[in-house]
This record gives C-alpha cells, sequence and structure tokens, in this order.
C-alpha cells in the first residue's frame, strides 16, 4: 500500500506546483471580475466586500446588493499574503484547486465504487486526473479564471464529505459538506455552475434519495440549516429585499424581460452552430468563435473516453448489478449533461432549452450553455470513465490489455491538456498579464483619491465599451491590467468606467442611450446624465492602448466617440497631474452637483441650493446639517434610490426616526420632502426655530439594511466556530 | 376473407402512418410550397474551389412554376467557421437590372444542407429563364464559402399562400397534385420515404419469406439502409427521424435478428449490449468521417451515436428492473 500513498503524493505535489512551475511569475488579471483580489485581498477586504449599496460596484452602479460571498476566499488570501508575501497567490491558490480537486475527485470515486486492486486504483487515479485536466475544464474555468474556477475543487469535496457522511450516517461529514462549501465557493457567484452541475445531477440525486433514504432528510436538515447560518452574512441581504420590497429592479426581474429572454434565445441558437454534437461525442468544446477549424482528426483523440464507455456498455451485463446500476446512473448523468452543454441534439432539444429559459425563472443564467455545464460535462465524463475501466477490469480482459488500454487512456489526455498545462506565452505582444505592480503613477492618483474628502463619484476618460479601465505596467513594455476598475478596493472611490457601468437598476438600457449620445455628439445631454450619477471629477487616462486591446474596449466606436470635443466639454478645473499618465479635473460646473443638496423643484435635473452641510461618515451614512430654511423643501440625496434609506433627526445625543418617505428622483437619487413647521410640531426637541422665523435641525440618512452587516458577519463567525467544535467533539 | 381484410387494413393503416411521418419530418419544405430539383438553363460555374472575392458563381434556370420565392443551394463550409458575406442576385434574363439583390454573411450555412435564398414572391414566374448571380465581398481561400454542384445541387421553391389554395378548388387540386410529382421526382425524398415503409416491408417478409437466411439477410440489409438514408442523403430532415430508425432497428433485432443468432449460433442473449457495441462501432466510423472532412455525415453518426446510446441505456434500466425482479 505504501507505493500508493507515495504515488497519490506524488500526483498532488505535482498538481499543486503546476501552476507556479510552468505558468510563468506574471499575473492573469482582468476581466469581468478582475481577479485582483489575488494581489489586493486586504484591500478587497477592507474598502468593498461588506458595502452594500453604493460602493458595492466596480466601475459602475449597482443598487442594493451584498458582494461579500467571496470573503471568505479574500480572507484566506489574506492569510496567505500575509504569511507568504513573495508568494504567487493566484498560481498558489490554483494550485490548490487543482491539488484538491484531483484529490476529491478520487476519494469520492472510491467512496462510491472500492475498488482495491491496482486496476482499480490506476484507473481512480485516471479518472480523477480527467475531471481536472479535460478539455471542458481547460478550456472554460482555466481560461477565464472567474472566481467560480473554485468550484472545481469544492464540488467533489462537498460530494464526497456528503456522500461519505450518508455512508456512515455521520452528521460530521455533513457538516464539514457545508464548511467546505462556504468557505471556498464564492456561494452566489459561483451558483450558475454550481445550479447546472447539481440540475445534471439529478439521476445521481435521485439514486442517492431511493439507497439513503431514511437519513437523507435528516442529514439534508443539517445541510441546510448550516449552510443558512455560515452563510447568514450575505443571505440576510436578499432576504430583507423580499420582506421588505425596496422598489429596485432585481437581478431576477432585470433578466427575465422579454429583451432578455429573446437575446438569450438568440445566444443559445446561435451556441449549436458554434458547437455541432460531434464536439460532446469527441469530448471537446469550441469556446470561442475565431477559432474557426472545425473538429479534426487530432482533436477527435477524445473520442477514445466515450469509446471505452460504450465498450463496457457491452460487458455490463457481465458484473454486479450494483456496479450496473452505477454505470446507468453515471451514463444516464452524461447523456444529461450532453444534452444541456449545447442543445444540439435536434431541434427539440434546442426548444427545451428555450422553453426553459421562457418559463423556469432565472434559467436565463444558464444562457452560454457549455460554460455552465462544463463542470457537470468533466465530472460526469470521469465518473463514467472510471465506472467503465472497472467494468472492463472485473470481465474477462487480459490483464496486459487492460494495462495498454489505461497508458492510451492517459496518454490522449496528457495530450489534449498538453498545451493548457505548459502554456507558452508571448509577452512581447500585447498582454494582461502583469507582474502586480501596475505603475506608480495609479498608486499616486489612488492615493490621493482616498484622502479627497468627496462623497461625489469620478468617471473616466475615455470610458471603455466593456466597462473596464486599462493600467499600463511600469517596466513591461505592452503589459496591461484591462478589467474591472480597481478604484473602489483601491481606495474606497466610486467610479465609472465604462458603457456597461452606466446602466442602472433603474433604466438598463441608459448605456445604449449614452452610446447614441455620444454618436450624435449630444454632450450636454451626457453631462446630464453623468450629473444624475453624482459624478464630481473626470479621471483622464493619458496611456494609449495598442490597437489587439482596441479591438474589445473600442467596440462600436464607444472610445472613439468621446473625442477631444467632448473631453473638452466635460472637463472643469485641473486638481493634479499625476506624472504623464493620469490628470485629475473636477467635472464641467454646469454638472457638477454635491452628493446632497436643496431644492425647492425636482425638475429634469438637479437645480440644487447647496447652502446645507453633509459629511459622508461611511458607506451607508450620511450627516447633513439645514441651517436655515423657512418653507417646506426637498432634500436631495444623489446614491441609489432604494426605500430603505430613512431618514432620521439628530438630538444633542439622540436621533430619531422620522416617518418622511423617500422617492426616487433624476432616475437614480432620492428625494425627502422637508417641512420644517410640521416637524417642529412632530418633533419638537429636534427642529430649532430662529429669530428670524427660519428652522434649522441636523439630520441623517443612513441606509438601514447596512445595520444589519456587523451583525451578520458575527452570526456566520460565531456559526462558523460552533461548526469547527462539533467537527472536533464529534465522531 | 376476414383475415384478408385484416391485412390489408394494417397495410392500409402502416402505410398511411408512415406517409404522415415521412411529411411531417421532412424539413426541405413547407406544406404550402412546392419544391423542384432544377437543372440549369446556363451551366453553374460550380467549382471545388472556395468562392473567393473577384470569382462568381454564375448560371440561370427554368422555372417550372409560378410564384417563384426560393432558390436553394448546397454551400461547402470546408470544416470551419466563414466569415464572408456574399451577395446573392437575381434577375430575368434579358433584363439589364439586377431584380433582387440580397447579402448573407456565411457564418452559419450548415456544410451540404439546402441554404434558401429567399426573395419577394415573383408571381408569373412559370417558364421565364432566370440568372443568378453570387458574388463574395472578402472571402479568402481560407475564409469564404464555397457550394457544391452535380445532382440535386440546385432547388426552388414556388410558395402558395394558404388563403389562396383553400378557396379556389382547382388551384388545390393543381397544387396537390404538382407537390405531389414534385416529390416523387426527387430521389432523395423517396428514398426517405422508403423508410417509413419499412413496417410494411417487415409485416409482408414475415408473412412471405419462410427461407431464415434471406429473411435475415434482408433485415440487416434494411437497418443498413435506414442508417445510410440518414447519414448519407444531404436533406434537412427532424431529428426524430434517427430516434424512429433506431426503434425500427431494435424491434429487428430483438425480435428476428437475435433469435437467429441464437438458433444458428447460440450466442442470442436479450441485452442492451449490442446496442452499446453498436454505438462504439459508430463511433468508429465518425472517426473516419471526420479524417475525411465529412462535416454533415459526421455530425448525422454523432447523432446516431447519442441516440443508440440512450436507447441501450433505456434497455439498460428495463435489464436492471428485469433482474431485479427476478431475484425477488
Amino acid at each position: 500500500m505504501k507505493w500508493r500513498h507515495a504515488f497519490l503524493l506524488f500526483i498532488l505535489a505535482a498538481l499543486f506546483l503546476l501552476p507556479q512551475l510552468f505558468w510563468g511569475k506574471l499575473y492573469m488579471v482582468g476581466g469581468d471580475d478582475s481577479r485582483l483580489y489575488y494581489l489586493f485581498p486586504k484591500q478587497y477586504l477592507e474598502n468593498f466586500s461588506f458595502k452594500v449599496i453604493a460602493n458595492n460596484t466596480l466601475g459602475g452602479n449597482m443598487g442594493y446588493f451584498p458582494v461579500s460571498y467571496s470573503a471568505p476566499i479574500l480572507a484566506i488570501a489574506t492569510v496567505v499574503q500575509y504569511i507568504f508575501p513573495w508568494l504567487h497567490i493566484q498560481f498558489f491558490m490554483y494550485g490548490i484547486i487543482l491539488m484538491l480537486g484531483f484529490l476529491f475527485m478520487h476519494l469520492l470515486l472510491q467512496e462510491l465504487i472500492p475498488s482495491f486492486s491496482v486496476i482499480g486504483y490506476i484507473s481512480s487515479i485516471i479518472a480523477a486526473l480527467y475531471y481536472v485536466f479535460s478539455p471542458f475544464i481547460l478550456k472554460t474555468f482555466m481560461q477565464h479564471q472567474l472566481i467560480a474556477i473554485f468550484m472545481l475543487m469544492v464540488l467533489p469535496g462537498c460530494l464526497y464529505f456528503f456522500v461519505k457522511g450518508m455512508k456512515k450516517r455521520s452528521y460530521k461529514y455533513i457538516l464539514l459538506s457545508s464548511l467546505f462549501y462556504s468557505l471556498c465557493s464564492a456561494t452566489l457567484l459561483s451558483i450558475p455552475w454550481f445550479l447546472a452541475t447539481v440540475f445534471i445531477f439529478m439521476p445521481l440525486l435521485i439514486f442517492v434519495v431511493f439507497q439513503y433514504k431514511d437519513f437523507l432528510w435528516k442529514a439534508s436538515i443539517v445541510l441546510f440549516i448550516s449552510l443558512f447560518l455560515l452563510n447568514f452574512y450575505w443571505v440576510i441581504h436578499h432576504i430583507i429585499p423580499i420582506v421588505y420590497p425596496t422598489g429596485e429592479m432585481s437581478v431576477a426581474s432585470t433578466n427575465s424581460t422579454l429583451q432578455a429572454k429573446m437575446a438569450n434565445n438568440d445566444l443559445i441558437e446561435a451556441l449549436t452552430h458554434l458547437n455541432s454534437p460531434v464536439y460532446q461525442i469527441i469530448g471537446t468544446v469550441r469556446t470561442s468563435w475565431s477559432d474557426r477549424e472545425g473538429p479534426t482528426l487530432a482533436q477527435s483523440i477524445g473520442v477514445i473516453y466515450l469509446f471505452v464507455i460504450l465498450l463496457a456498455g457491452t460487458r455490463i451485463h457481465l458484473v454486479s448489478s450494483s456496479l450496473y446500476k452505477y454505470y446507468c446512473v453515471s451514463l444516464s448523468g452524461l447523456l444529461f449533461a450532453m444534452l444541456f452543454f449545447t442543445p444540439n441534439f435536434g431541434e427539440w432539444n434546442l426548444h427545451l432549452f428555450q422553453f426553459l429559459n421562457n418559463y423556469v425563472p432565472l434559467f436565463g443564467m444558464f444562457r452560454n450553455t457549455y460554460d455552465k455545464f462544463a463542470l457537470a460535462m468533466a465530472f460526469h465524463y470521469s465518473f463514467v470513465l472510471y465506472i467503465s475501466l472497472i467494468v472492463l477490469e472485473k470481465t474477462k480482459t487480459k490483464a496486459l490489455f487492460k494495462y495498454i488500454g489505461l497508458l492510451i487512456v492517459v496518454s490522449v489526455m496528457f495530450f489534449t491538456a498538453y498545451p493548457y498545462l505548459f502554456p507558452k506565452f508571448n509577452d512581447h505582444e500585447y498582454s494582461t498579464r502583469i507582474t502586480g505592480s501596475l505603475n506608480k503613477e495609479f498608486f499616486q492618483l489612488t492615493g490621493f483619491l482616498k484622502s479627497n474628502p468627496t462623497s461625489s463619484r469620478y468617471v473616466w476618460f475615455p470610458m471603455t465599451y466593456p466597462g473596464y479601465v486599462y493600467i499600463k505596467e511600469d517596466g513591461v513594455s505592452n503589459h496591461y491590467y484591462s478589467g474591472l476598475s480597481p478604484l473602489q478596493v483601491l481606495s474606497g472611490s466610486s467610479d465609472i468606467a465604462g458603457f456597461y457601468g452606466i446602466q442602472t437598476s433603474v433604466d438598463p438600457e441608459l448605456n445604449t442611450k449614452v452610446a447614441k449620445l455620444f454618436k450624435a455628439k449630444e454632450f450636454d445631454a451626457i453631462g446630464r446624465i453623468l450629473q444624475k450619477q453624482n459624478i464630481g471629477y473626470v479621471i483622464v487616462n493619458n496611456d494609449t492602448l495598442p490597437e489587439k486591446a482596441l479591438i474589445f474596449l473600442d467596440a462600436y466606436s464607444f472610445m472613439s466617440n468621446q473625442n477631444e470635443e467632448y473631453k473638452k466639454f466635460i472637463l472643469g478645473e485641473k486638481l493634479k497631474d499625476f506624472g504623464a499618465r493620469y490628470s485629475l479635473y473636477r467635472i464641467n460646473p454646469k454638472y457638477d452637483t454635491n452628493t446632497v443638496f436643496l431644492t425647492t423643484v425636482i425638475g429634469e435635473y438637479p437645480v440644487p441650493d447647496n447652502s446645507i452641510h453633509f459629511k459622508k461618515i461611511r458607506s451607508g451614512l450620511f450627516e447633513i446639517s439645514i441651517p436655515a430654511i423657512t418653507k417646506s423643501t426637498k432634500l436631495v440625496m444623489m446614491e441609489p434610490y432604494n426605500h430603505l434609506w430613512k431618514l432620521q433627526l439628530l438630538g444633542k445625543n439622540t436621533k430619531i426616526n422620522t416617518r418622511i418617505e423617500n422617492t426616487m428622483v433624476y432616475g437614480f437619487g432620492n428625494a425627502w420632502n422637508i417641512d420644517p413647521i410640521a416637524l417642529k410640531v412632530q418633533y419638537p426637541g429636534y427642529v430649532v426655530k430662529a429669530n428670524d422665523g427660519s428652522y434649522s435641525m441636523r439630520l441623517q440618512i443612513q441606509f438601514m439594511p447596512d445595520l444589519i452587516t456587523k451583525p451578520a458577519v458575527i452570526v456566520s463567525i460565531v456559526s462558523f466556530i460552533i461548526v469547527l467544535i462539533l467537527l472536533c467533539i464529534t465522531r | 376473407m376476414m383475415r384478408l381484410f385484416k391485412e390489408i387494413a394494417i397495410i392500409v393503416l402502416l402505410f398511411l402512418l408512415g406517409t404522415l411521418l415521412s411529411l411531417w419530418w421532412y424539413k426541405e419544405v413547407y406544406i404550402t410550397a412546392i419544391q423542384e430539383q432544377q437543372s440549369e438553363t446556363i451551366p453553374a460555374s460550380f467549382t471545388k474551389e472556395p468562392l473567393v472575392k473577384g470569382k462568381t458563381l454564375y448560371f440561370a434556370i427554368t422555372a417550372k412554376h409560378n410564384n417563384l420565392g426560393v432558390l436553394k443551394l448546397r454551400p461547402k463550409t470546408y470544416n470551419r467557421i466563414n466569415y464572408d458575406t456574399i451577395y446573392f442576385r437575381l434577375r430575368e434574363k434579358g433584363k439589364d437590372t439586377w431584380e433582387i439583390n440580397n447579402s448573407y454573411v456565411v457564418d452559419r450555412f450548415e456544410d451540404k444542407l439546402f441554404y434558401p435564398f429567399g426573395f419577394p414572391i415573383i408571381p408569373n414566374s412559370k417558364g421565364r429563364i432566370y440568372e443568378i448571380e453570387i458574388t463574395s465581398e472578402k472571402g479568402t481561400p481560407t475564409d469564404s464559402v464555397g457550394f457544391y454542384g452535380g445532382y440535386n445541387s440546385i432547388a426552388t421553391q414556388y410558395i402558395y399562400s394558404r388563403e389562396t389554395i383553400a378557396i379556389n378548388n382547382k388551384l388545390l387540386t393543381s397544387f396537390l397534385y404538382e407537390k405531389l410529382s414534385s416529390l416523387m421526382n426527387d430521389l432523395y425524398f423517396i428514398l426517405f420515404y422508403v423508410i417509413f415503409l419499412i413496417p410494411i416491408i417487415l409485416y409482408v417478409l414475415t408473412k412471405y419469406i419462410k427461407n431464415d437466411f434471406l429473411f435475415y439477410f434482408i433485415e440487416i440489409v434494411i437497418f443498413l439502409y435506414m442508417l445510410f438514408v440518414y447519414i448519407f442523403i444531404p436533406m434537412a430532415m427532424d431529428s426524430s427521424v434517427i430516434i424512429y430508425i433506431l426503434t425500427i432497428g431494435f424491434f429487428i433485432f430483438v425480435s428476428h435478428l437475435f433469435h437467429f443468432f441464437e438458433k444458428y449460433f447460440s450466442i442470442y442473449r436479450f441485452s442492451p449490449s449490442w446496442l452499446y457495441g453498436l454505438s462504439a462501432m459508430l463511433v468508429v466510423y465518425l472517426l473516419i468521417n471526420i479524417g475525411f472532412n465529412k462535416v454533415l455525415e459526421s455530425t448525422r453518426i454523432a447523432l446516431a451515436i447519442f441516440y443508440t446510446t440512450l436507447l441501450a441505456l433505456a434497455l439498460s434500466f428495463f435489464e436492471l428492473v428485469v433482474k431485479q425482479k427476478k431475484r425477488t
């Protein structure tokens, strides 16, 4: 048995070291989730993760929405960075993911169908390696490297603990499953991948229900309660809008519009042209429209897996009923996964997918089919491959043939995975791989913004189409960070970086309007839109971009349309230069409005009376002092509208909630009607009447759900400690 | 007499069912349209090479009916996604200006299957000669489509409105006659249609052929014929066709061929293993077709593999239940 442990340890070490040794020294960052959390995890926790409104978006707008679900991963990265400051955190994490993904898959397979023979053991190793090295994973998860990449280890890990818990009837493993999922999955961010996989797991789940029905419901209760408590810190912020409807468009409702469904249907149909059914059969995937060549013979060697599976099918009647059942269940899962991986097995398949998109709430999240169902495909291919190898092992086949068969499968696996495991980078061309140092001017800029006493927001010039910022690296030519704006993370400042950052939850089409306005050179209208989004400053990025980068960032000429004319128009007073790279300006004074102001009339755009004093204490909390008003007036606050913003009157050491409801103004902000006379009558101790007949008062505007953030975190931490104690004391 | 009547009734019923299924799953033409295979009045300049910028595909056809509304050609994708744009132009012979001038992005063209170039219906098209010209906007040898020539490479469709046919009995009769004759003139449709007459053939065979070897040989030929038509006939058909073929094939194997093997070779066992085996063989055949860049055939084989495996799996579950019952 010793050689098995040594062999396993060798593979684990190899997988762990693979990214560190062969993927270079640079960080792979940028894109839709920035991946900067590997570089600045502590700053993420400090300036971003626990904000629930206004400061909870990178380079754009979002209403009330918690973004703390990745906090456990960030906390782990922070600790690792603190202990090993020299370590490449991203590749360290990827090494862990590959290693644990393999290990848990191997353990899960052994747990489900124990095989003590040498060939059985090797088969399990091969199948688990296939799981992490399959083209379905390498061409999706390992390419976009979104935070959902953690699902690669979380899925088999959770399943392993859960299955072990069921078999041993032990709550300890059920709790472990829950804990592992809560800590390492980035929960909500990985939900589309997780749900897609669970959906495909239906055959296996039904099988498990029948096999362990007496213990299953008890285990499920423990699992769901522990999951709820461990994730309470973000779950609570999704419960609040259900209990107190907030008047905002939810993610679900935004994605359920007829337009969104139609766009999804178009995309789903288009993807059936990208991947013909041949791809599922030969065990690979085409993920890009620029990958123009159809399946070739070299790509088709992946068909060996299905061939082995079918070969096992011809001998399946010779094995035990138990193994036969597992074969059927796993093969059902694989065929089921194939149907959803790309719905190209006939018109009915496409129509079924589109039907589910149209009528099942949130099913639209699976619209880029192959990406969301990649994990399920890899898992089931691996699962059924293992069972097939065991079937072939148990039937009368000469040992020599068995070993040759295994060798062929391993060779094919490494042949197809090789370009991804040992990638070649052309660092002389435009690259988004960076050292992490960005450039010193950018850090000067963020340092300045951090100390800038303002609650106004920043807009970039030029804004890019995907809503990314581009930051050139010092010392390395052609290397850029190109992804979501890290301004909020590094300076705590909210900004708008591009087309997709302009839209609001109230008006998802606002970005399209702005793009049209740019084209028509209607700069005044753009200025008004920026004014309504509380923009007070413009950051001018003077860096130029290579042609290759512009293809994406300047799509639909969104960047080019922001010409010198617009620049002259939108800029106000220059505040500071940061080297030759960045310049900070106030916005054109015509569009410069305070975050909080009084106004007598709510018109098309703000006409502020800036006589009041206010201070943003923190995200979700403002203090305001109104020195003198004589008549009913509107108090406006230009933070995303939500009816859970509450207006409170401040006394010397007390505060009291007013019953004044806020309304939405300018399609973005909040307004309260302040009637000083009525307030004086209702709250005499809080409103002061001066000799000249004017009234003064101190107010506080607070986003009420923010109050629950800290207690919710405490609930989750306490739950975490309780789970740890239970794990220690439970046998 | 009663027995004969019953047999005739069964045959008629199978015939009607087969005809209905064949028309339902035949996706080339709408119910109110007539499709004609078209020979060229002026030969088409088809080439094996892609239609690159500067090259022109030119030909002329004589319309066979009124209401010409679609011209179909078989694109050649060279097993790749192409991003070229092609220009389709059509005019009546003798006219100076092109009456139809459309552009098409070719990225979703399917290899070998007819691509319909649609245009406003030409009411009095019968007997007139139309010139067609197809050019490429920016095609290069590695990024453009071509078009298959040879038999059944050009088709035209004549479209009638449902309302017009419904109110005019004479028109309806002539439409039905033309439609039927156009279908019967299409060899691909006939080959396809025969698949749906196979239940009748099998029914008759069981009655009249007593020679085991001949009977089983014909059954194997029938099954191979069905697979052949499904894989090789470049015709738009419903995906249910493969399920139908496998069902008929399964019926043949389970009810007849396996008994043959049992009788003469003692190796029959009711088991889905046979279907898994068939799937595995199709996998090998898929590789051969991919090797030869046969795009449509590869896709059809992939579908056949999927549905064969699905059927095998369904039988596996059935076999498991039977085993379970035997044990209890």
